[in-house]
């Protein structure tokens, strides 16, 4: 029993220790957020799924390039053009209505996954189940990401 | 034998079920024509707010108190009102559109209830609060349209669900937040979503079984629009081919649309549901993301078998990738009801530049022996129609702010727009009156014919609009416009007017400090109800607009006021509960000073009068 217990602690330690992602979970139901391969695009995304750090934050071309994806997607709609809120929460005050949103994994995971009764999800193969060519990479969500911290005060 | 029993028997099913129709109507309109009833969101076919009830009058109105609450239980927007019908008031919610019935016989006992159970995700299809704008009645039967589609007959003495449907697909981004109008045999019920690129419709349902009659399409060919060889017979410049100048690439920055003379415009011609959207389109097809939403008010004369209602904004907000007058958005329609035939169809805001969604009521009336309908839109023009026939006959400013267009050309019935006020993608324009909030949104305005006058609730906002590129995905919002509101010239962000139909003028005008954004109520005894985001709910005198009463409420009113009697005593009442487009922001905490500079800027100070999200209930007064 003992043997097995060990054996089973093992197999854990060397699936975590292979596993180098991290784990990602929905803001809508805090389920494991599946993010899969295909959609991990560049070199920053690979590194923030790894480690959870935004290379882009702060980045001139990043913060244009995400600011052209937040029109598209219209979430201007509801957050403003600046994030600043509009029928929609404002993404550059302190207030959070998820508090995890203040680090980038957790906005991440947010748009991603969207929220319960909220905004809907915006990553790739979740925005429109019917159509996986739909919705965001990870690479656009960081950029968006480096947009919307950009306008934070 | 057996077989002539059987046809017989067949018989007389059908004759009870003929009687049971014209049961059905007469019983409604035996309802609408009784003061102590409210069988119907705007009290009648004609959507006029009025109720001949005056026991509560200018003598004594000073001592209106109150007489009972009902807290919903719901939070957020509270638009519409409850019904009254046979001593039962039947109450609605916001999202989840609960329903309660009160037993008025009985301390507002609650006879019986109904809590839906919908997918909370269609909370991210309602661009401006979870609101629903109320039930319908007729045929004994209470419409819950809940706002994720599905339309429900209730039997309105048990709550016994007599049959149910889906009205719209929440997957293509489309919603509900109309209440379903009774009309005759027939439940009128719209769909809402013109920020998701959906394609618009009105639809009819039998109310006898919830079977679709017809449904009458925004855009697109004739045969879906349901336009056929009478429409606008009288009139057939409305159906013109382009009704500016340059059309195709002529709007670009600096310049602008030019409107034609009647001598210069081409008609009439078929299918401008497809024709008036010119390529290039953001999309393949820009009419089949066209919008020309329906959620507003519908309005029926049953004398012409005639109904009438507005369509929406087209998609996206952004007008430059939808060359065309993209028909037949912000359109009034006069429907034949049996049918679904359009009558006549008047496009009031063509190529529309700043979102005047052409949703709002259309109150019919008469004067001078004619047979009027009068529309006070978005767009801040109050228009009066002959209805039988759609000929504009009074086309207004209702405030002198409006400034996108000059005027209407009354013998062509298109706006000469001012260019300065155009907007264009990546350009933002500014200092445009009014917002998209329109001089006047959903709230609808009530009609004394005893005073022969208008009621209408007012904003008084201005803004800034940025068309930006977008990309349309089915159930996304697509709206590709960014824009900051602001309190108009006046000061304030609200006002309350009576109107001239005839005259097309304000003859009396109440400022108020935010938009006046609950519905009026007229009596015969010449007082005008209306409730007011600040929380007070109002009782002001129709011919001079002096305030004569007022009451604090719990939380701001978007609902409707209205009246009714029981047991021999006249009672007024309101929802409350602040939400809708100004107070969506609010109710979803946003009330930083760095805190949105669209709806949620302009309505920052609302939190100083409002808990947020504001909770909903009925409050009742009486003498």
């Amino acid at each position: 029993m003992l043997k097995l217990l060990s054996f089973l602690m093992l197999m854990l330690i060397t699936l975590a220790a292979g596993a180098a992602d991290l784990q990602f979970v929905s803001t809508m139901d805090e389920k494991p957020l599946a993010i899969p391969a295909d959609v991990i695009d560049t070199e920053a995304a690979k590194d923030f799924i790894a480690t959870g750090k935004n290379a882009y934050i702060g980045n001139a071309d990043a913060i244009k390039a995400g600011k052209k994806t937040f029109q598209l997607y219209s979430c201007t709609a509801c957050h403003g053009a600046h994030a600043e809120g509009a029928v929609g929460p404002n993404l550059t005050d302190d207030k959070w209505n998820y508090a995890k949103n203040v680090n980038d994994k957790g906005i991440f995971e947010t748009i991603w996954g969207g929220t319960a009764g909220g905004m809907g999800a915006k990553g790739k193969g979740l925005m429109l189940p019917d159509d996986p060519t739909q919705g965001l990479t990870v690479d656009e969500v960081l950029k968006v990401v480096a947009f919307i911290r950009s306008n934070a005060h | 034998m057996r077989t002539h029993q059987l046809k017989l028997a067949v018989g007389a099913g059908l004759l009870s079920l003929i009687c049971n129709t014209a049961f059905a109507e007469e019983d409604l309109s035996k309802l609408m024509q009784d003061d102590n009833q409210w069988a119907s969101q705007r009290k009648d076919y004609s959507n006029t707010g009025y109720s001949r009830l005056s026991q509560i009058n200018k003598g004594n109105v000073g001592q209106l108190k109150q007489a009972w609450t009902f807290a919903t239980g719901v939070n957020r927007g509270h638009e519409g009102a409850p019904l009254v019908i046979n001593d039962i008031m039947y109450v609605h919610t916001a999202f989840p559109n609960n329903v309660y019935a009160l037993d008025l016989n009985d301390n507002q006992k609650i006879i019986w209830s109904y809590f839906p159970k919908q997918d909370p995700s269609v909370q991210s299809l309602l661009c401006c609060d979870n609101v629903s704008r109320g039930l319908g009645y007729g045929d004994g039967k209470i419409l819950l349209q809940q706002n994720d589609g599905t339309l429900i007959a209730f039997d309105a003495k048990d709550g016994t669900k007599i049959w149910e449907t889906k009205v719209v697909d929440v997957k293509k981004g489309e919603s509900n937040t109309n209440a379903p109008h009774v009309f005759k045999d027939k439940v009128i019920t719209g769909m809402s979503g013109g920020e998701y690129g959906v394609r618009g419709y009105i639809s009819a349902y039998n109310i006898k079984d919830g079977s679709l009659a017809w449904r009458a399409y925004s855009n697109g060919a004739d045969t879906d629009v349901m336009i056929g060889k009478d429409f606008n017979k009288e009139n057939p410049h409305y159906s013109a081919l382009s009704v500016y100048e340059d059309v195709n690439g002529g709007n670009a920055e600096g310049g602008s649309f030019k409107a034609l003379d009647k001598a210069k415009l081409k008609f009439p011609e078929a299918d401008l549901g497809l024709k008036t959207w010119l390529k290039p389109q953001a999309i393949k097809n820009g009419w089949e993301h066209g919008g020309g939403s329906t959620w507003g008010w519908y309005s029926y004369d049953p004398s012409l078998n005639l109904m009438y209602y507005g369509t929406g904004n087209p998609g996206t907000w952004n007008p430059d990738v939808r060359p065309g007058d993209n028909k037949w958005s912000m359109t009034i329609f006069a429907r034949d009801l049996d049918t679904g035939m359009a009558r006549w169809g008047y496009q009031m805001t063509p190529h529309d530049e700043w979102d005047y969604d052409g949703m709002n009521e259309t109150v019919l009336w008469e004067a001078q022996g004619k047979k009027l309908a009068t529309h006070f839109d978005r767009n801040g023009f109050g228009y009066t129609f002959d209805r039988t026939n759609g000929t504009l006959l009074v086309a207004e400013k209702m405030n002198k702010f409006v400034n996108w267009a000059s005027k209407i050309d009354l013998a062509s019935g298109v706006p000469q727009k001012d260019a300065k006020y155009s907007t264009h993608q990546d350009y933002d324009a500014k200092g445009i009156c009014p917002s998209a909030l329109g001089v006047k949104d959903e709230q609808p305005s009530a009609y004394s014919p005893k005073t022969n006058m208008f009621y209408v609730p007012l904003n008084h906002v201005c803004m800034t609009y940025e068309p930006v590129e977008s990309k349309y995905v089915a159930g996304q919002p697509w709206v590709g416009s960014t824009l900051t509101m602001f309190a108009g010239p006046e000061g304030v962000m609200g006002g309350f007017m009576a109107w001239d139909g005839l005259k097309g003028k304000s003859v009396w005008y109440n400022k108020e400090k935010f938009s006046a954004w609950g519905g009026a109520l007229v009596t015969s005894s010449d007082i005008v109800f209306y409730g007011t985001l600040d929380r007070w709910f109002k009782a002001v005198d129709a011919k001079t607009g002096k305030e004569l009463w007022k009451m604090q409420v719990g939380s701001g009113i978007v609902g409707n006021a209205i009246t009714w009697g029981h047991k021999g005593k006249q009672y007024v009442g309101v929802l409350s509960g602040i939400g809708g487009w100004a107070g969506v922001a609010m109710n979803l905490g946003l009330n930083n000073d760095t805190d949105g500079l669209g709806a949620a800027g302009g309505y920052r100070e609302l939190t100083k009068w409002n808990a947020a999200p504001g909770g909903g209930a009925m409050n009742v007064f009486s003498l």
